[in-house]
């Protein structure tokens, strides 16, 4: 009987030490989502470090901040130095948090703008393969500093296919890996220039969130994340404040289950001790000024949207709200 | 909750078999171990919709009532009547559920109920309504209560069966039972599992993005090759094999791990070498359900093989409606009912190949089978016949062959093209390599029952599993538990019949 059930077992644990193995021997093979997302995070690092220089305003979020900001622009209405440092919404606000914070330094201004899916983050529940392609890759120092237990549950959400895919594509003598990189216009202050012309369709346009039906509920992790960074910031004397992302105009915004929601994240920042600037319908656009998605704006839209958030952030940077 | 969730895994199964084994144990009691197991059963039921719960625990109630009737009234011409209402009934609710919008579309009625269909009504209602045709012929005795909400309800064949007859599963129950778990049923039950999780993780969920992206290529409209068309129709194939193979394998070791066989559904099928005996190995308690209580009862082949080939044809017919109330399903009932027929024709002239025993006979019938059974899945997944007849057309060469470009000569002939094997630009086609391996698996791998050496219900002929079958199934099972911390958690096919 005792040989039967090591006999099993260990053919559990070899299972088990060939995927680990596995995993190990496909950090250095990313897969295209992955080569794509990395070279974003290589733009946005790249930026990060010519803005070494205190003090500077950081407008950091996912792609709604890339393609919605225009940091220069910003910079002029305010008269500060201002960095894009939008990265994508697949990648999780911890991820983008700890990509920015090396490049955070005493008296730097931070603002905020999450997508409103990312209050939904789960560091290992319901995880994007976006995520996991990254983290199984060109970010694995970053999955190595996750709690064990989250790390864990990570490590088995992982696709096997995902491994083959990478194995696929370091080997494959036909295409250059290169060839997956990101394609967008980056400039030197992290804004997107190439979001030209309006390309959503009409059946694009929902968000989610604004489902009066859909439930919404802030995640404990998302608490842990965003505490953790409000604790940085003010050990740093980073001051930092919260705005709310660009989005495709809405109907249902007006909905007490929609607006209940949006109190939620209110209460949320407020519980932290931040300021939120401005109503979400604020930042809500028409069809004319996006561009992919429902949260991208062409540069029409980046314009009127910089302005928006310049008129916001004025009382803020004079010193009459906020940290 | 499906068998590859963790709810299922980590939660549910261990609890119920904790629980079944601690109170037969400790209180040496069969009937709480199987009251415990009953609720478990109604739990997992209403997992996954509670507003469908109450039609099951009717059902039973209704049936076994009247199940209590007819053994009452056995002699009389009473009981005759009250089978064909308790037929009536179970049937008249599946219709009413599964088969009402569908006919309401076929007369033109603006009238739609719009019902959602309950979770594995048509295997239950078959399986009551073998009850009560089994007690009526006095082949079985009705139950304990407890004993046919068990029957019907026990968790690893409710969803999509096998479907368990009384005289299969009573008997079992009824046995003076052990009280503790016999090691041989543990460990082949476990195996079972992890053969079953693997394959529906691995193998069936592997090759569905090819099948989607060809199907969908082909419901938007898109004209396919040759090749496309052969490689969707593979891949489903292959998917639903496994798939179904899959959901029978744990069926069997959940069953063993409670203690209890349930029967053989699928053996091989891809390895038969005729249609009836396809028939003979895939679904096999569905092929016999529809041979013992509608072909035989219709007359069967005893009026000559004209009239036992019009039974066949109605009778498969019947059996595509009962996968799905469309016209793809009663398509390919027909289909398969006309190639049994000439399979039976066949059979009647003698004809060597008809019983091939040469190895080259037996591959070419092997091989024969597959393909005609793969042309046939098409009108399974399409989700209208004219996509179908555009695939099959594709399939048999209406729609032209397509050619690696490199063999192009000037110009294109009149049905052949050189653009290309793939000139549709279908996604996921890395997957083709997996589809080749998983044809070779299935003709030459042996059949997991097999290889647990489990037979229906020999109970005392059951061996534990080798080491090295052991050894693999624990592999099997890690990587069956790991794909649960998978995003994708996808439905069995047979959950939506």
């Amino acid at each position: 009987m005792i040989r039967v059930i090591i006999t099993f077992l260990g053919g559990l644990l070899i299972a088990c030490l060939g995927f680990f193995a596995l995993l190990k021997f496909i950090e250095d093979k990313p897969v295209p989502n992955a080569v794509f997302s990395q070279s974003i995070i290589d733009a946005k690092l790249s930026s990060a470090r010519s803005f070494a220089s205190t003090p500077k305003t950081v407008v950091v979020g996912g792609s709604n901040v890339l393609f919605g900001i225009d940091s220069q622009l910003l910079g002029e209405l305010t008269g500060r130095r201002v960095l894009n440092f939008g990265c994508a919404a697949g990648f999780g606000p911890e991820l983008i948090l700890h990509l920015l914070k090396p490049h955070l330094h005493s008296g730097d201004s931070v603002i905020m703008r999450w997508e409103y899916h990312q209050y939904l983050f789960t560091r290992s529940g319901t995880v994007n393969l976006t995520y996991l392609n990254l983290l199984t890759s060109t970010q694995n120092e970053f999955m190595r500093e996750l709690p064990i237990y989250d790390r864990t549950r990570l490590c088995l959400s992982i696709p096997v296919s995902l491994c083959w895919e990478g194995v696929q594509t370091a080997y494959n003598p036909f295409v250059d890996t290169d060839l997956y990189r990101c394609s967008w216009a980056i400039d030197s202050m992290g804004n997107v220039r190439s979001n030209l012309g309006v390309k959503i369709n009409d059946s694009e346009m929902g968000y989610d969130f604004f489902d009066p039906n859909s439930s919404f509920k802030i995640t404990t992790d998302v608490d842990d994340i965003f505490s953790d960074f409000v604790k940085f910031c003010r050990q740093k004397k980073i001051s930092f404040i919260v705005s709310w992302p660009n989005v495709a105009f809405q109907d249902a915004h007006a909905h007490p289950l929609v607006q209940k929601k949006i109190e939620n994240i209110i209460e949320f920042w407020r519980d932290l001790g931040v300021v939120v600037l401005g109503r979400p319908d604020n930042y809500m656009f028409k069809k004319h000024d996006l561009y992919d998605t429902v949260y991208h704006l062409n540069q029409q839209g980046v314009r009127k949207c910089t302005k928006l958030l310049a008129d916001d952030l004025a009382d803020w940077f004079s010193g009459s709200v906020g940290n | 909750m499906l068998f590859n969730e963790q709810a299922f895994l980590f939660y549910f199964l261990p609890v119920c078999f904790c629980g079944f084994w601690i109170l037969r144990s400790k209180l040496r009691s069969t009937n709480c171990s199987y009251f415990w197991c009953l609720i478990c059963s109604f739990f997992f039921y209403g997992f996954h919709g509670w507003h469908h719960l109450p039609l099951l625990i009717c059902s039973i109630l209704v049936n076994y009532l009247l199940g209590r009737v007819i053994q009452k009234e056995k002699a009389s011409r009473l009981g005759f009547f009250i089978m064909w209402v308790g037929i009536a009934l179970n049937l008249g609710v599946l219709g009413v559920f599964k088969y009402a919008d569908f006919f309401l579309g076929v007369v033109e009625s603006q009238i739609h109920f719009g019902l959602a269909l309950p979770l594995a009504i048509s295997f239950f209602t078959f399986q009551q309504v073998a009850y009560l045709v089994d007690l009526r012929r006095g082949e079985i005795k009705p139950p304990s209560f407890l004993n046919y909400a068990f029957f019907v309800s026990f968790f690893p064949q409710l969803i999509a069966g096998p479907i368990v007859r009384c005289q299969q599963l009573i008997p079992q129950i009824k046995e003076k039972a052990t009280f503790r778990l016999r090691r041989e049923d543990f460990w082949c039950g476990l195996c079972l599992f992890a053969m079953g999780l693997f394959k529906k993780t691995y193998f069936a969920d592997g090759v569905r993005p090819l099948t989607e992206s060809i199907f969908d290529a082909a419901h938007s409209g898109t004209i396919l090759s040759f090749t496309e068309a052969w490689i969707g129709g593979l891949s489903f194939g292959m998917q639903i094999y496994f798939d179904f193979s899959a959901y029978s394998d744990m069926a069997i070791g959940m069953g063993l791990l409670f203690g209890l066989s349930l029967p053989i559904n699928f053996n091989s099928p891809y390895k038969a070498t005729s249609l009836i005996d396809f028939w003979r190995r895939w679904h096999i308690t569905l092929s016999e359900f529809l041979r013992d209580y509608l072909y035989k009862p219709l007359g069967g082949n005893r009026s000559g093989v004209s009239r036992g080939i019009t039974n066949v044809l109605l009778v498969m017919a019947l059996g595509g409606l009962w996968h799905g109330a469309a016209w793809t399903f009663v398509a390919w009932g027909i289909f398969h009912g006309i190639l049994i027929g000439f399979n039976h024709l066949f059979r009647a002239t003698g004809s060597r190949f008809s019983r091939p025993k040469s190895i080259l006979l037996v591959w070419s019938s092997r091989l024969t089978v597959f393909l005609v059974v793969t042309i046939s899945w098409i009108y399974f997944r399409c989700q209208n016949l004219s996509t179908a007849w555009e695939m099959t057309s594709s399939m048999i060469g209406i729609n032209g062959f397509d050619l690696p470009r490199s063999l192009g000569l000037d110009g294109n002939l009149s049905c052949v093209r050189f653009e290309g094997l793939f000139p549709n630009r279908i996604a996921e086609l890395h997957l083709v390599p997996v589809l080749g391996f998983l044809i070779l698996f299935v003709w030459f791998a042996p059949n997991s029952c097999n290889l647990l050496k489990y037979e229906n219900f020999e109970v005392s002929k059951r061996k534990q599993p080798t080491l090295p079958v052991l050894f693999i199934c624990g592999i099997l099972l890690f990587f069956g538990i790991k794909s649960s911390f998978e995003q994708i958690n996808l439905e069995f096919i047979y959950f939506r019949f």
